[in-house]
Parts: C-alpha cells; structure tokens; sequence
C-alpha cells in the first residue's frame, strides 16, 4: 500500500509548504513591480526600514500594492477552488465557473447592479451572487437535474449560458452613456487597482470561511469521484454536499466578480497544474489550489502592470490569454 | 436463523410508472440470494431500494431486523455493502487507494485512515487476488480485474450483507467464475449474506441458494434454483423458448434457451 495515515499528511504538508513559497515568492514580485519600480531591494528596504528610507515609496507599496496583491491572491485562489469543485462534480476536466457562465451571470447581475446605483457592498455584490446562482439554476435545468452530475451536456449548455450572457453584458454596456461606462468596461476585463485595504480584508473575511468549508468537503469530493450511487451507499450525503459545494462555489465567483470583474480560465489552468504535480487527492487539492491560485493570480497581476510602458493591461486578458489556448489542448486531449 | 433483509410490500413508481409492485421477500442471514429476470423487470432498482438509495413509496424494508429508515446513511454503509452495475471507471485512483475509501463510514469527516483501517484494506485486497494490480490505477485494468476491485472496496467497509448488480456482465467466462466463486468464499468464510442481480440464469443456479423471479416489476416466483427455474415459468417470464434439464455438475437444474430453427424444424 502506498497510502497511509502518515503518507497523507505527508503529502498535505509537503505540498502545501512548497505553494505557500511559491505564494510568498509572488507577493515579493508583486509587491516589487509597479510603475515607482526600484526592484525588491526597495521592498527589503520598506519592510525593515533599514537603508534610505522613502515615505513616498511605503505609502505606494503599502496602501497601493499591499491591497492589491490581497485581493489578487484571494480571487486566484477562490477562482482556482471554484474550477476545482466543479470540475469533481462534474466529473469534467474542462468545467470551471467562467466557461460555464457562472462567471458571467453574476456580471449580468454586478451591471444591474451597479446601474441602479448600489453600493459595491453589499448592494451589488447581492445582485452579483443573484446573477450566478440564477446561472446555475439554469444550466442546471437546462441540462435536466437528474442526470447532473454525469453529464457532457452541462458543458455545452454552460459555453451557450456564457455566450448568452455576454450578449446580455454587451446590450447592457451598449445601453450605458454615462460615465459609468467607462469604469464598468475596465472592471468587467479585470481590473484590481481601484481597491483598498478595507475591501480587500471584506473580502478575506468572505472568502476565507468558504476555503475552509470546503476543505472540509474534499473527502466527500474524492468519493463522489466514484459516481452517485457509490458514494451515496458509502454514506456521504450526496446531495448536501453537492447542494452545498454548487452555493459556496456559485457565491465565492460572485463575491470576485463584484469586486474585480470577470477573470477567466484561472479554475482551468490552476487545477490543471496541481493535478500533475500533486495527483488527484482533493484532501491535498484543496489547499494547493489556495495557495497556488493566490499566487498565479499575483504573478498575473505583476504582468499586467510590468508589460506596458505605461499605465496596465487588464488581468482578465492575461488570465484569458494563458488559460484559452490551454482549454484548447484539454480539449483536444479529451476528445482523443 | 436471523434474516437479513426483510421486503415487505414494497411498492415504487419512477415518475408515475410503476416499477416495483408489492414486493415481498426475506434473505436470511448468510444466504445467496439471486435476483433473476427479464430486461426492465426492475431488479435493478429493487437492488437500489433494498440498499436505500431509493426510499419506497409503499411496504418496509427491514435491515438485520431494523426498519432501514432508522439507519443512518454512515450507519447503514457500515452494515451493507452496494456494487452498482455501471460503475464510473475513469477516476485517477490507484486500487489501494480506492479499495482505502471503502473504510470511510467509518472515518472523520477527511477521512484519514488509521493503521487497522490500512489492514482492512490490504486484507480485502488480498481476499479478492488483487495484490499484483494494487499499485496501478484504477482505469488501466481489465473489466473483471475492475470488478474485484469495487469487491474488494466493499468489502473493505466490513458489511454483514452485500448488494451487487449484474457484477458479471461482459466478463469473459473466467472472470464470471472467479467474481462468482469470490462471492461464495465471502459468504464461507466471512458469513456474509449476498444479494446480487444476474443476468446469467445458468450462474445463478449453480450458486444461488434462493433464486427471485421478477417481471414487470412483480415476483413470479422465489424459491430453490430447482422452484423457480422451471421450463413452464421460464418460458413465461422470458418469452421465449427453454429447455431444461439437469446440470452434468449436479442436481441444478440446466437453462438452454432455444433458437428458432429448432422449433420450426419441430413443426411443434
């Protein structure tokens, strides 16, 4: 036998230690990068206070950057955990919130919401979080309840949900003449520079409990692996778990799009990875995609401020940009 | 002798059709019980019922003498074992791994396996010949390697009484004969009472004890291989043409189903 008590935990902490460096290691970049650059001896200087100590430089790294590369880790990771529970209930490589138009149902409801003039939060993130759950009921219903958990149609509706959302997130931009159109179109493409400290922490305070339900879910992740039926006469109550995994994934995409827009392809791409390295064991999935997520999307970050000259790219094009073409060879592979 | 499952009654409808209808049987304690009948007769949900995956419209349904209901599922996973017909086979488990999950009734909520939890399971796949596939994952076996394996798992949850829907269809005859004999060494040697489905009549009387007839969702009869598996029920039940005579191995009896060139040839 490979697989022992000591061997679990073994694994748990070996994984976990080598994403919370890699963590730690993008926070460095991204705390480093930025248009007030001077590299990450500045940061060294700033964190100890030692050397020539420059106000203007801590107030950037610590009001500005700080914030940002918080949030960025807590959407990588919430983004990454959402692509990893749907794509065990699923049962589908390929299922993540984005492709499955979670993601954008809850824009759809983060523009209304912002439209009819509601506070970030809780007002918008409400229509948010009721954008993505009315998504799911749909895709849900569309690919007929019973067979959800098995199907190869849930995926296809999901690409039909999103397309219909983007149509609808266009009609409603294009609908828009304001000054609010502006603002709505670079938080729709992904956008972590208009945030502080305190959104920043509301969202941790959101977020982190949803990580931890669900860490303690990702056994009964593993059985569900094993189909219905099986895991349903091995005692785990399938349907709470599945119930409760659809609403605290559907809930923690729609608390990210409300603060940062849509991000997509991260649930693909970050799964993904730590499958290759760490195996399937959701018990050890489950916290890599935390630390990993937090830090792919740091180093997302990092890229859209130090690819231009000037000013940033939108993270979701990075994000869409890396993650499209690896869908494209999932795909591929799958099909084969 | 104490029973097993004790069926009473039940009735269920699977969106207002009606597939299981007044249904009453009892398994005792350490017996092989074969489920036996035509396509669509409904013994597989009468396989999901008994292992309560389905709650019953009507009648009881009584595990080791106590009214299923008041199991709870971690409970009644560590009393019954369910092998479903169409297991998913694509998941990146090894065996060990997957024979492993077998104990997590009985884990917390991680399911984090203690020493003796780890013996069960190397036990159980020593029990069912698996060891020299342990290490490899679970896709890259063959169907009936697979089979054992799913065996082995429930067997690894310690159940008094295990349920299994059609665990020989498309096995080659060996492996019919190794999950077959598997079963019977379960019930031997661990005094385990079995329940399965079978496609195959001819196995169900060489290893049955009881044979259950069902058709359309009624039983037509229950009883020895010898009561149930006779020319004039068969014919009835199936609809087509048997011969029966006397298996060379002994005194069960021999299902040869008939061709049609026979009976025309017949002019009968």
């Amino acid at each position: 036998m490979t697989q022992d008590s000591s061997s679990i935990y073994k694994r748990f902490f070996m994984v976990s230690l080598i994403m919370s460096v890699v963590l730690l290691l993008s926070a460095v970049i991204g705390l480093s990068i930025g248009s007030s650059g001077r590299g990450p001896w500045s940061l060294w200087n700033a964190i100890t206070g030692s050397g020539e100590s420059d106000t203007a430089l801590n107030t950037i790294i610590w009001q500005l950057r700080f914030p940002r590369v918080i949030l960025a880790a807590l959407t990588g990771a919430a983004l990454s955990l959402g692509g990893l529970v749907f794509q065990a209930l699923l049962r589908n490589p390929l299922a993540e919130p984005y492709i499955l138009g979670i993601s954008g149902g809850s824009a759809i409801g983060a523009i209304i919401g912002i439209l009819l003039g509601f506070s970030r939060f809780p007002g918008v993130s409400i229509t948010a979080f009721t954008g993505s759950i009315a998504t799911l009921v749909l895709l849900i219903v569309m690919s007929s309840g019973r067979s959800m958990l098995k199907n190869d149609s849930l995926l296809l509706s999901g690409v039909m949900v999103n397309a219909f959302c983007s149509a609808v997130i266009m009609f409603l931009i294009s609908m828009t003449q304001d000054t609010r159109l502006h603002s709505i179109i670079f938080w729709l493409m992904g956008d972590f520079s208009t945030l502080d400290v305190k959104q920043a922490s509301m969202l941790a305070v959101v977020l982190i409990p949803c990580f931890i339900v669900i860490f303690g879910l990702s056994n009964a992740m593993n059985i569900l692996l094993l189909g219905k039926d099986m895991a349903r006469s091995m005692g785990v109550n399938v349907k709470g778990v599945t119930l409760t995994l659809l609403v605290l994934t559907s809930f923690m995409v729609s608390a990210t799009v409300s603060h940062c827009g849509l991000l997509g392809f991260v649930g693909l791409v970050i799964p993904h990875l730590l499958r290759l390295i760490s195996g399937s064991d959701h018990r050890i999935l489950v916290p890599a995609c935390v630390l990993g997520g937090g830090a792919y999307m740091v180093i997302c970050d990092s890229l859209a401020r130090w690819i231009p000259e000037q000013g940033e790219i939108p993270v979701g094009v990075i994000t869409a940009m890396i993650g499209a073409p690896l869908f494209i060879y999932l795909l591929k592979r799958n099909v084969r | 002798m104490t029973t097993a499952i004790d069926i009473k009654n039940i009735s269920f409808a699977y969106e207002k059709q009606k597939v299981l209808d007044n249904i009453s049987f009892t398994v005792p304690a350490g017996g092989f019980y074969i489920v036996i009948g035509p396509n669509g007769s409904g013994k597989t949900t009468l396989m999901k019922t008994v292992s309560g995956l389905f709650r019953v419209d009507s009648g009881e349904i009584d595990v080791l003498e106590k009214p299923i209901q008041t199991y709870s599922k971690r409970s009644l996973a560590q009393v019954l074992a369910y092998v479903p017909q169409d297991v998913q086979t694509d998941f990146p488990f090894t065996v060990s791994e997957l024979v492993l999950m077998g104990r997590t009734p009985y884990l917390g909520l991680l399911g984090i396996p203690q020493k003796n939890d780890i013996e069960i399971a190397e036990q159980a796949i020593a029990f069912t010949g698996a060891e020299q596939f342990a290490l490899r994952r679970i896709e890259q076996l063959s169907g009936g390697e697979r089979q054992r394996v799913f065996i082995a798992k429930a067997i690894c949850q310690e159940p008094q009484i295990i349920i299994l829907d059609e665990p020989t269809a498309s096995l080659d005859l060996a492996h019919q004969v190794k999950v077959m004999d598997l079963m019977e060494k379960l019930k031997h040697e661990k005094g385990v009472t079995v329940v399965m489905v079978s496609h195959d009549i001819n196995l169900a009387a060489q290893y049955g004890d009881t044979l259950l007839l069902l058709k359309d969702g009624s039983v037509i009869s229950q009883g020895t291989p010898e009561e149930v598996l006779t020319y004039k029920l068969l014919e009835e039940t199936y609809g087509c043409s048997v011969l029966v005579d006397e298996s060379p191995l002994g005194k069960v009896p021999r299902i040869t189903p008939v061709p049609s060139k026979f009976i025309k040839g017949d002019g009968a």
